[in-house]
């Protein structure tokens, strides 16, 4: 088994329920446990399925297996499909050294829809989100998964990103080989665009900077 | 064909916890399953079902999903009895719903391997409360296997049901939310063979339980218990890790979190952990021998302190005069589940290790984050039904409500659900605010929850001339829980070989006088049908029959016809929003609007508005 650069490498991956981020961890850790690591993946949801925020959290290590819920405070990255939950995640999971990568689009809670909460302003989001970790990505993951033709690649596409940060030690063959095994041959050719397109987009944040 | 059924062994995937049970089921050669579903043990009969529909041919066992606990438990003990490798699934709460025949099946024990998974929620995540469900095993006198993850999940329940020959009774796998909801490596053996049918070899005086009966019967369990002490004491289930002077005594989950805890604290010298698995009967001699092992003992245990009372009791018993603790002030809470963080801080405490702690953020100047609580799906049937009783009875009416989806209606601003206890208790307790009120009483109850538990009370409610009008939700499938298939599903939807039971049928058969069924997105005579059956005097049933549209995407897809707001029409008052709610409606500038990507085009909101100002999104040309 290879060294971790990170052990354990610590990942949450987050969103609302119906953006698919337990399938996203769940090729992930079939990836990496494939890769030779010893993997624990830990999952949040229940009634919270039914829009709700949704938790995932995915731990790699080289040594013995770890229990299912990372330490607070202890993340080594955060992939949220919506910029609210990366926030409210990051408050309990990160300190200053964590990487933050998530989708630009907000999905409203129910009380901000009738107007009686507020949601952060995106600028403010933003800001908020960078001025607490080492470095953020900020993609436009729906987006970039409309252009592909359908919304729901964006959890695909986040895992590209991930990959294109290079936080994980995977290729995107070895994504592409989990999600063969989860998805029909029609609807692999949008994935491994999903995958390919999600690398650039971390490729292009890491560029301006 | 799915990895699962794999013959050979020796490969390892990443499987969820609920996914090794099933595995570890396969690979002890179980003939016989039944559940009622539960989150979180859902997914060991939603794969059970699932393998069986791909890969009939590959499959031995039989497999339903049973009306209710009580019934999956009876219909099982059936099987086991007979001599059949037997699998029975439920959450927590649904141990109390089979608590009856639990209790004296551990007397008549069975006569082929019968494993009863218990998945307990601590935290409750999806449930009504977090009992602790290691104190039916000491109420029935039966043994019980906790692991703490994944692979060994696969590995207790294969020999949970060796045990359980060996024994001659059920045993009982417990689990919670986390482990049967993490993932890990979990190593395959070979699937096991199959015995698929059994001859029943009568004998009353062992499963006849009249009272002369069981009083010889209640000794034989007796000696159980000790032959299944005797195997804890052995067991490698039960083993100690690290060495030292610190002892800590854990089993399920929170192991695992002890284990990060001895890392983080750099304490593997210092701390020996007792391993609890075999977690009933308690392994007394080898618990004797650690507590005198150790200078002082932190239990960790999630939930009751029922590991820490039994330690106190033979430390006392045993002249041990190791200090043992678990729960109290700045120890452990009898109250919510366990993190890393907490069981960490606590061993540190206790122990007085040192600890440099991870910087936390500084969150002082964050924006303040909008909660993100769970609601009903754009197009949910059970909105509109809400909206139509509401506007018969404001919200003057006593709503009784029950559990699954509707449960949500609890939230504003549709807030119908004023009280629920349990499956079917919106039906019986009906009965009791009614005749303690002057107050109307309209109750809500789901299409499978009725067949769960809803019958017998509504048969009671007849009998005794009770006056309220019960809401039958009938969305087709269970919902809340993944879509199972109940009693009332429409069997060539999805193509099971089962029989349709009529729900309108069954509901006059029980003697009900007025009985309506509604569309509930036809808004004004859904209507007119509550205001009928809310005059009735006596017990009204309202069959409101739509189709969970998440359901229906699966089984009877149809083209998306999405809604939009004509902005020139719309006033700004808002009622479509205010009134029901829909998360695929939003407000700017002072007018509603709906997002095309979530509208399914149910129409409510275009009934209720005043303006007439929603209309069907015209085909682009």
């Amino acid at each position: 088994m290879k060294a971790l650069a990170n052990d354990p490498l610590d990942i949450v991956i987050t969103g609302v329920g119906g953006q698919g981020n337990v399938l996203a961890s769940q090729v992930l850790g079939r990836a990496l446990l494939q890769a030779g690591y010893t993997v624990t993946v830990g999952e949040t949801y229940g009634l919270s399925q039914r829009g709700g925020a949704v938790m995932s959290q995915v731990r790699v290590t080289a040594g013995a297996a770890l229990g299912p819920l990372i330490p607070e405070n202890r993340a080594t990255a955060i992939v949220s499909l919506e910029p609210l939950e990366a926030l409210r995640v990051l408050g309990q999971y990160g300190h200053p050294g964590v990487v933050v990568l998530t989708n630009d689009r907000p999905l409203m809670p129910l009380n901000v829809l009738t107007g009686q909460d507020k949601y952060p302003a995106p600028g403010e989001l933003k800001a908020a989100l960078e001025g607490l970790c080492a470095k953020l990505y900020w993609l436009p993951a729906t987006e970039a998964a409309f252009a592909l033709g359908a919304p729901i690649l964006a959890n695909v596409i986040m895992l590209g990103a991930l990959l294109g940060s290079g936080l994980v030690p995977l290729g995107p063959e070895e994504l592409e080989a989990e999600l063969g095994g989860l998805f029909p041959e029609k609807k692999m050719a949008a994935n491994r665009q999903a995958l390919a397109r999600g690398m650039e987009l971390a490729a292009q944040c890491l560029g301006t900077q | 064909m799915d990895r699962l059924l794999t013959p050979g062994g020796g490969k390892s995937h990443l499987l969820l916890g609920n996914e090794a049970i099933v595995r570890g089921a396969l690979e002890a050669g179980v003939a016989f399953a039944t559940c009622y579903p539960g989150t979180p043990s859902s997914e060991v009969p939603d794969t059970l079902y699932r393998l069986r529909k791909e890969s009939p041919e590959a499959v031995q066992y039989y497999f339903e999903y049973s009306t209710n606990e009580k019934v999956a438990l009876e219909c099982a003990a059936g099987a086991a009895v007979a001599g059949l490798r037997t699998l029975c699934t439920m959450k927590h709460v649904g141990v109390n719903v089979a608590a009856d025949p639990l209790m004296t099946l551990a007397y008549t024990g069975v006569n082929a391997g019968m494993v009863l998974l218990t998945a307990d929620d601590p935290s409750l995540f999806s449930s009504q409360n977090e009992q602790d469900n290691r104190f039916y095993a000491r109420l029935s006198g039966l043994p019980m296997l906790e692991p703490s993850g994944p692979a060994e999940l696969k590995q207790c329940t294969t020999y949970a049901f060796d045990l359980s020959e060996q024994l001659g009774v059920p045993v009982m796998l417990r689990t919670t939310t986390r482990v049967n909801h993490a993932r890990e490596a979990v190593a395959f053996d070979k699937l096991g063979k199959v015995k698929t049918q059994a001859q029943f070899k009568k004998s009353p005086f062992q499963y006849v339980t009249v009272p002369a009966v069981s009083r010889q019967l209640h000794l034989k369990l007796l000696k159980v218990y000790d032959q299944a002490q005797t195997i804890s004491e052995q067991s490698s289930l039960n083993f100690i890790t690290g060495k030292g002077k610190l002892g800590i005594v854990a089993g399920g989950v929170a192991y695992n979190y002890v284990m990060d805890a001895v890392a983080d604290l750099d304490a593997a010298k210092r701390v020996k952990v007792f391993k609890l698995g075999f977690s009933w009967p308690l392994p007394e001699k080898a618990l004797v021998k650690f507590l005198k092992s150790v200078d002082k003992v932190l239990v960790v245990e999630e939930l009751e302190p029922l590991v820490e009372n039994a330690l106190k009791a033979l430390a006392q018993e045993n002249k041990v005069k190791t200090q043992i603790a678990g729960k109290g002030p700045k120890l452990f809470s009898r109250a919510y589940e366990f993190n890393p963080r907490l069981v960490r801080d606590t061993m540190a405490g206790y122990f007085g290790l040192k600890y440099k702690a991870t910087k936390p953020l500084k969150l002082d100047d964050l924006p303040a984050l909008p909660n993100r609580p769970p609601n009903l799906c754009p197009g949910c049937p059970h909105r509109a039904t809400f909206y139509a009783v509401k506007q018969v009875v404001g919200d003057t009416a006593i709503h009784p409500t029950d559990i699954g989806c509707y449960t949500l209606g609890l939230l504003p601003p549709i807030s119908m659900a004023d009280f629920v206890i349990c499956m079917g208790s919106s039906v019986s307790s009906s009965g009791g605010f009614s005749r303690a009120t002057k107050q109307k009483v309209v109750s809500f109850i789901g299409d499978s929850t009725f067949f769960h538990s809803g019958i017998t009370g509504l048969v009671n409610a007849v009998h005794n001339n009770h006056d309220f009008t019960l809401v039958i939700l009938d969305n087709g499938t269970t919902a809340m829980t993944g879509h199972q298939p109940h009693p009332g599903v429409e069997t060539d939807k999805i193509g099971d070989p089962t029989t349709h039971i009529d729900l309108e049928g069954v509901v006059r058969g029980l003697g009900v006088q007025h009985v309506t069924v509604i569309k509930p997105f036809k808004v004004r005579a859904a209507i007119e049908a509550v205001k009928a059956a809310v005059d009735y005097k006596g017990v009204s049933v309202i069959i409101s029959k739509e189709l969970c549209p998440l359901f229906a995407r699966r089984v009877a897809p149809k083209s998306r016809k999405p809604f939009a707001v004509n902005l020139d029409k719309c006033k700004g008052h808002l009622d479509c929003i205010k009134k029901v709610a829909c998360p695929a409606m939003f407000v700017e500038d002072g007018k509603a609007k709906i997002n095309p990507l979530q509208c399914i085009g149910c129409a409510l909101c275009a009934q209720i508005c005043p303006e007439n100002a929603i209309l069907p999104v015209k085909a682009e040309a």
